[in-house]
């Protein structure tokens, strides 16, 4: 049932309370209407009286007395309660009763009523002249309606009396039928008032109950079906409420679960943060230090205990002032900071460490903490270190025998001093071009362990492309002209100058062309390219991003095996065809050529077709001579 | 016009040797030293040294850089042209050699020896 239909049950028997006033007002109005009905026919039965009083006078009777007495006591008026009372003034003034009271039994007659007792209904006759009426209390302290009477010719006053009770007998009864009912419907007001009211404030008490139990956190309360059943407002409202706690229920068990993945993932990165083997700290942004993974003990010595709290101070402090002030400035300034520096172990042992810091910011972009890296890099120092005087070393030691023979043979070939014949100087040639190319593999190898230890400082110079390519033919013409083979240069602009290493870019025009004339039949032709590219210009599928050189070299040699072709880049690696034909390679002039290419950030590869020739392309990206 | 003198500055024997025979035979006056002290001794007593030929690794401790860079603290040596012949690939070295001053640097197992001294008659 919905709140309306409850309030209006509730308010409809209040509606019919005016009736019950009405009724009272109407109640009042019928016992005037019977009270003046009533003393009406008092006064008329004392009047009634009066007449047979003065009857008995006129008859001049001797028992004039009794006769009266027998009148009064006689006397009923047809009712129940109805009496009739005559009383005479004796000498002192106050009233006397002549007879027995109709409901006295024991009373002797003459008792005496003081003049004084106004109150008393009969001494109010002896004072008035025409009849009075009254409510009073009568001698048996019952409520009666009385109309007294002063008789002149008899000296007599009558009262002529009845009870309200039997008076009133009939509006009595409809009074107290109206007090029942009244009482019944207060009764019944307040029984449905408390069901309504228990019924209203019955579910909301318990979505109360179940607000503050959820409030509490306590989500899995059941709620009463017949609440939520209910289709009232409250009904409404419960399902709603409980729909609400169900959405609830679902957020926080979805919220549960990404907090459990969440801490879960945390715990990822936090174990392998922990785990890592690169030291990591990290520090407030005075550089306390909040988190140390345990690297950090490992590379320190300091236990965890010493660390937190503490600054990486700790274990620096081996470098100048300087240098910590500038990295401070880089990092206060939000920058990341990279840096190689010395630091100190606990047991007093110094280490070369990589250091790298990061700043972290918050969403209002101030330093809310540093990440630090602090790689210990003395034993990668030291093997570099080893690997570069080794280079040194191998690169003095193998050429100086080397170079004695080249000079020596040539010093003789060039017949500085003295004729040789013709066998003589065939040996000797023989000897002089076994040195070349054991110089040439040492310079392979050289160039090649350099990439590879990426100590292979490229110089940054203003080079002329078109003049080192030229130098190159020229150098490599001398053996073109052995085998009678043609070099068809096409170099499309006058020069081609950029910033880079002459030395190292070289090493592709070398490689290229020296391995073209080597993989050429004799009386065959080599063709040499190299075009400045445009920015933006398409080459084999793909454009440029700057300008770039693309150089090619063509030969119309062996070709190179299609199944070996995926291989030919490999370091020491020497197509089939290639062996068998020349052992003149070392299977590191292409190996070289694409790591140049690599470093470079270029493009290397070629187009071949077995017995007809191999075509190698190079893209070099320019980069621009600053001006 | 009388001949120059070349300061020829080289540990390896043979090497000095051939050196020595080839820039003679170019008509000049060889003077060799196997070390950096030898060298700087050569350069005090001689009143004059047109060219040095120099070498990186030599005798003794110091190296052909040491000796540059001995070299250039004298004004009165500035003015010689130096060139480094050495084995030595490492670009550090030559770029140091560099940054000092010199006028060529060649890899010795890379050039024919008359080349490079066809180049320093040109810069005389």
């Amino acid at each position: 049932m919905q709140i309306k239909a409850k309030l209006i049950s509730a308010l409809l028997p209040l509606s019919i309370a005016p009736i019950f006033i009405l009724g009272f007002l109407n109640f009042n109005a019928a016992q005037k209407t019977i009270f003046n009905q009533i003393t009406q026919r008092l006064n008329a039965l004392a009047d009634i009286q009066e007449e047979r009083i003065n009857e008995i006078l006129d008859r001049r009777s001797e028992v004039f007395e009794e006769e009266i007495i027998a009148l009064a006591s006689g006397f009923t008026g047809d009712t129940e309660t109805g009496e009739m009372i005559l009383g005479k003034k004796n000498k002192n003034g106050d009233i006397e009763y002549i007879h027995k009271r109709r409901f006295e039994s024991s009373a002797k007659i003459g008792r005496v009523i003081s003049k004084e007792r106004l109150e008393v209904p009969i001494v109010q006759a002896f004072l008035k002249e025409e009849s009075a009426i009254f409510n009073s209390i009568d001698y048996r302290l019952e409520p009666v309606i009385t109309v007294v009477k002063y008789i002149p010719r008899a000296n007599l006053g009558l009262e002529v009396k009845v009870d309200k009770a039997e008076a009133y007998r009939e509006i009595y009864k409809l009074r107290n039928q109206l007090i029942i009912a009244s009482f019944l419907l207060i009764f019944a007001i307040v029984l449905i008032s408390l069901y309504i009211s228990k019924s209203l404030s019955g579910p909301i008490k318990k979505l109360d109950h179940y607000a503050k139990q959820i409030s509490k956190g306590n989500l899995k309360i059941k709620m009463d079906h017949d609440m939520t059943r209910s289709n009232d407002e409250v009904g409404n409202l419960t399902r709603s409420f409980s729909h609400m706690n169900d959405r609830i229920l679902n957020f926080y068990a979805q919220l549960e679960k990404k907090v459990k993945e969440r801490t879960n993932d945390l715990q990822k990165f936090k174990l392998a943060i922990e785990e890592s083997s690169e030291p990591i700290i990290i520090t407030k942004s005075d550089g306390t230090i909040v988190f140390a993974n345990s690297a950090v003990s490992k590379t320190t010595g300091y236990s965890s205990k010493e660390i937190i709290g503490n600054k990486p101070s700790l274990w620096g402090g081996q470098m100048k002032p300087a240098f910590y002030k500038a990295m401070w400035k880089k990092i206060k300034n939000k920058k990341a900071y990279s840096g190689v520096l010395t630091n100190r172990r606990k047991n007093g042992e110094n280490y070369i460490a990589q250091l790298d810091i990061n700043p972290v910011l918050d969403e209002k972009q101030n330093i809310s903490f540093f990440v630090g890296i602090h790689r210990d890099i003395t034993k990668e120092m030291e093997i570099d270190k080893a690997k570069t005087e080794f280079v040194s070393l191998a690169s003095h030691q193998l050429r100086t025998p080397l170079s004695t023979i080249n000079w020596y043979a040539e010093m003789l070939i060039d017949q500085t001093f003295g004729k040789m014949n013709a066998k003589q100087m065939n040996y000797l040639k023989q000897i002089h071009g076994g040195n070349r190319r054991m110089i040439k593999l040492v310079n392979n190898l050289l160039s090649v362990s350099r990439l590879e230890m990426g100590t292979l400082l490229m110089e940054s110079k203003e080079i002329d492309l078109v003049k080192i390519l030229n130098q190159e033919i020229i150098n490599q013409q001398f053996k073109a002209n052995e085998k009678e083979i043609e070099l068809k240069v096409t170099i499309t602009n006058k020069s081609i100058k950029m910033m880079g290493d002459g030395s190292i870019i070289n090493m592709v025009f070398q490689n290229l062309i020296s391995n073209a004339i080597k993989y050429t039949p004799n009386k065959g032709s080599v063709e040499i390219k190299l075009k400045k590219l445009k920015a933006h210009q398409k080459v084999e599928g793909r454009q440029l991003s700057k300008e770039a050189v693309l150089f090619s070299v063509k030969d119309n040699g062996m070709g190179i095996p299609k199944s070996q072709q995926n291989k030919i880049f490999s370091k020491l690696f020497r197509a089939s065809n290639a062996q068998k034909s020349d052992t003149n390679g070392n299977g590191l002039g292409l190996y070289i050529v694409q790591s140049v290419i690599r470093k470079m950030k270029g493009k290397l590869w070629f187009k071949s077709e077995k017995n007809k020739g191999t075509e190698f392309y190079a893209i070099m990206p320019l980069i621009q001579i600053k001006k | 016009m009388s001949k120059k003198t070349v300061l020829l500055v080289e540990d390896e024997k043979p090497l000095l040797d051939v050196i020595s025979d080839k820039l003679s035979s170019q008509g000049f006056d060889i003077v060799s030293a196997r070390s950096c002290a030898q060298a700087l001794d050569y350069l005090n007593e001689l009143k004059r040294v047109d060219l040095i030929w120099l070498d990186h690794y030599l005798l003794g401790d110091k190296s052909g850089l040491d000796l540059l860079a001995e070299i250039k603290k004298h004004s009165e040596w500035l003015k010689i042209p130096i060139f480094v012949v050495s084995n030595t690939a490492n670009d550090k070295e030559k770029r140091s050699y560099l940054k000092l001053g010199i006028n060529n640097y060649y890899i010795k197992s890379d050039h024919k020896i008359s080349e490079i001294t066809t180049d320093i008659i040109s810069s005389l």
